[in-house]
């Protein structure tokens, strides 16, 4: 008879692979990492350029430039241009960071060449128009303003800026600074910036490709170096309330600036902040969302900007219990300094970080995203391998130690929007 | 050409197995065949209130979701017009834990007023969050009682209205359990790196005493052909008016299927498609604008939605849709451009392939269509779709009387 009252025997998990990058280095110097893996004959490839959003006098200007690569080229419209590369099924997708600006194409491996030839093509030679920065204001202005009504973006935007007043990392683009855009800047910006850093090759690739990637990326301009250094202060007032007449539920956040990955706690942190909030079976979930039904979601985490991190609560609650909401997020910050962690909780934390990592390294995708992530910050596998030491040998006594070094109540900022 | 093997449990459980060494995780998806079309017309939310409670205990687990966790694994679900589906991701090694907690609540969950009391609120909430705390959040509340008048479709999965689901009492829950949640209405399918031979010994020790039952449906009515254009206005505290149009198409399992969603392709989804250059672009008459269709089982919708630029109408916004629409009846479209949304189509699928939840997540929910092995042949059919499949499906879809329009007025 079957005895379903029994879990059945688990294993930790023990040996997790990494897939290591082949390293290559094409005739500008420009080094590809390549990861392989799959059995589908699809290929992601991540250009890495210098053009990030701290670089720009006017921050608008890095994200614009960015937006509107592939719009225009050679004389070419962007319906042109899209139809090429929808021709060959390959999608590409833009991201302007704070310290680099991110080019991802995925395409069938049978169409690198045609795809990487349209791709070096409209990176070296972009155009940018009035008419297409026109659409582009118009449209982003729209949104903006659709945005404006949401309590998350009030709660998220007024949270940021109080963290970083005046700095690029407290920036939120206003209807008017769309408004003084012009072409000119960001075609001087885009072409002074548009720098080849690293390129991140990951999926079912061949020699062939690395040697596609240098017939058409070979000779291009590689980066220079710049360091960015501006000073950030954060705002006096630590509790900001912003109403909004009509709305039915308000967004909390809470949270402080921090250390980022290259201090040693960080880990250690990321630990403490999962078993705060970090998944579904952490103390803010059991407590406001199963315990209280007052959300549909509570969630905490901590992000890593290039020079500070930054710590951070949010959920969306039913405006007669934010206050409780905030009470009881402080009660379980501040039983994370005073009460050890009991034996079950460490198991569960343990085991599912450490599932949650293989996830997040499961296939070659996945790892080139991680392998981003270090690259950034000058570390290498051995970040991780830290980290699942740590997680398979997790120490209450250190992380009440993690909590009462990082939480201080008093440095809390505190955002609700919506009452 | 993706390996699989199927078989069925003597209770009627179907079991999907699927091979894959390359990777560390195996995925276990089970698939009930209840989704919110099941629901009755004055309960409704019910489905997707149910999911959220399938998490709250089982006969003797007391919590799911931390035995998960301890074996290192995750989850999560959702619910559809159709179907209800859950799924894990774990280490394979530990892939028991998962069929240990699958069958555990399949076989009876543990019926308690606290969780039943929580997950009301935390539904209500997601009701709010979604629906009803955003912009244009209630416009499908709207669009579908439109557009279906029969069937069950006319009401979104979470629910008419609040109130339904503040009503729900564990009698209903039980009943509904009974049901609809028994393994011979349910696919599943594990894969991983994982052999045919363990999977039918572990499927047999979990699932094979659990007791099958009739379903009882309600007798789901096709949607009658409409026949005379549906319009309604509302109003709202929204920045700019928008518009959605609404157009009953075919089924899952109609092979033109296939020839609408290329259409929708056509029209939108890529700074190359058609709405997006001529109306949102050219025109400046929409500062977004899309066109998708609805993947439902039974006869679905094909929607254009669109935020009116600042100082256009509706009715201009209504007529230069119309009018691009009729570009495309028309003329249909070139070969090159139905090569090009093809084109698309492999790489989407192929990518898909990549991911073994998602293998696993599409052998459940083909074989509930009725084949497991349209996975394999999917693709083969958006390549026989040709042009002059484009200009007649579009001709018979977009009619003025197979049309509902919604004008969503921003207030004062």
């Amino acid at each position: 008879m079957l005895d379903r009252t029994k879990a059945p025997a688990m294993q930790q998990v023990e040996n997790i692979h990494f897939l290591s990058p082949e390293l290559f280095t094409l005739d500008n110097g420009v080094v590809v990492y390549a990861l392989k893996g799959g059995e589908q004959e699809i290929i992601k490839t991540d250009f890495v350029m210098d053009a990030g959003s701290l670089l720009g006098n006017n921050r608008l200007v890095a994200a614009t430039a960015s937006d509107l690569l592939f719009t225009g080229a050679n004389g070419k419209t962007s319906e042109e241009i899209a139809n090429e590369f929808d021709f060959y099924g390959a999608f590409n997708s833009k991201s302007c960071h704070f310290t680099d600006n991110l080019i991802t194409n995925f395409c069938l491996t049978k169409h690198s060449d045609k795809v990487y030839e349209l791709l070096s093509n409209y990176i070296n030679n972009a155009t940018f128009t009035d008419y297409e920065l026109e659409v582009y204001k118009f449209v982003k202005i729209q949104n903006l303003t659709v945005s404006k009504q949401k309590t998350s973006y009030i709660a998220r935007k007024a949270f940021t800026q109080a963290l970083f007043e005046g700095h690029p990392y407290g920036y939120f683009a206003e209807v008017e600074d769309y408004k003084y855009l012009n072409v000119n800047e960001i075609d001087n910006f885009y072409n002074s910036n548009k720098k080849l850093k690293y390129i991140i090759l990951s999926g079912a690739y061949t020699s062939e490709t690395i040697s596609l990637l240098n017939k058409y990326f070979g000779n291009y301009e590689v980066r220079g170096s710049w360091v960015y250094n501006d000073s950030f202060s954060s705002a006096a007032e630590k509790i900001i309330h912003i109403p909004k007449a009509d709305a039915m539920q308000c967004t909390v956040r809470l949270g402080f600036k921090t250390i980022n990955r290259l201090h040693p706690d960080y880990p250690k942190l990321g630990i403490l902040v999962t078993l705060l909030g970090g998944f579904f079976g952490s103390r803010l979930m059991k407590n406001i969302r199963e315990d209280k039904g007052y959300t549909y979601g509570i969630h905490a985490s901590v992000v890593s900007y290039p020079d500070c991190g930054v710590f951070g609560i949010q959920t969306d609650v039913r405006k007669e219990v934010y206050k409780d909401t905030v009470n009881e997020i402080f009660k379980e910050i501040n039983r994370l300094k005073n009460e050890p962690i009991s034996d079950e909780e460490i198991d569960i934390l343990s085991n599912y970080s450490l599932g949650s990592f293989l996830r997040s390294i499961d296939g070659a995708f996945a790892v080139s995203e991680k392998y981003k992530t270090l690259l950034d910050f000058g570390q290498d596998y051995n970040y991780y391998h830290n980290y699942i030491r740590l997680l398979k040998n997790i120490d209450r006594d250190e992380l009440m130690q993690i909590a009462r070094t990082y939480f201080v109540d008093e440095d809390i900022y505190q955002v609700v929007a919506g009452v | 050409m993706l390996h699989y093997t199927r078989f069925e449990l003597e209770n009627g459980l179907i079991v999907l197995h699927h091979f894959d060494a390359t990777t560390p995780i195996a995925a276990v998806n089970i698939l009930y065949n209840v989704g919110a079309k099941d629901e009755d017309p004055h309960r409704t939310g019910f489905a997707h209130l149910f999911e959220h409670l399938m998490f709250g205990g089982s006969a003797n687990i007391s919590n799911y979701d931390s035995e998960l966790q301890k074996a290192s694994g995750e989850n999560n679900a959702f619910t559809t017009n159709d179907i209800t589906n859950y799924y894990i991701t774990l280490p394979v090694n530990n892939i028991e834990t998962a069929l240990w907690l699958e069958s555990d609540r399949m076989k009876a969950l543990d019926f308690n007023e606290k969780s039943l009391d929580v997950q009301r609120n935390v539904v209500i909430e997601e009701f709010k969050q979604r629906y009803l705390n955003q912009p244009y959040g209630d416009a499908w509340l709207k669009i579908r009682p439109l557009a279906y008048k029969v069937h069950p479709y006319l009401w979104a999965t979470i629910g008419k209205e609040i109130k339904h689901i503040e009503d729900a009492t564990l009698e209903d829950v039980k009943a509904f359990f009974y049901n609809f949640y028994r393994p011979n209405n349910a696919v599943m399918t594990i894969a991983g790196n994982i052999s045919l031979e363990t999977t039918k010994e572990l499927a047999n020790k979990w699932f094979g005493d659990i007791e099958k039952a009739p379903v009882k449906r309600n007798n789901i009515q096709k949607e009658p052909k409409q026949t005379a254009e549906r319009r309604e206005t509302t109003k709202g505290n929204v920045p700019y008016d928008a518009l959605y149009m609404a157009w009953h198409c075919s089924n899952r399992s109609d092979d033109k299927y296939y020839t609408t969603e290329l259409i929708t392709n056509i029209l939108s989804g890529s700074s190359s498609s058609r709405l997006y250059n001529r109306l949102v672009k050219e025109q400046e008459m929409f500062s977004e604008l899309y066109c998708y269709q609805t993947d439902s089982t039974d006869e679905g919708l094909i929607i254009v939605q669109g935020n009116l630029a600042e100082g256009k109408t509706l009715e201009e916004g209504e007529k230069a849709v119309l009018d691009e629409l009729a570009v495309l009846l028309e003329n249909g479209c070139s070969e090159a451009e139905l090569e090009k949304v093809k084109n698309k189509k492999e790489t989407v699928f192929t990518y898909s392939e990549t991911e073994i939840l998602t293998k696993a997540m599409n052998l459940s929910f083909y074989e509930y269509l009725g084949d497991a092995n349209l996975i394999n042949t999917e693709m083969d059919k958006f390549r026989k779709v040709s042009a002059e499949d484009i200009k007649t499906v579009s001709r018979e879809i977009f009619t003025a009387e197979n049309r509902s329009v919604l004008y969503y007025l921003k207030e004062n």
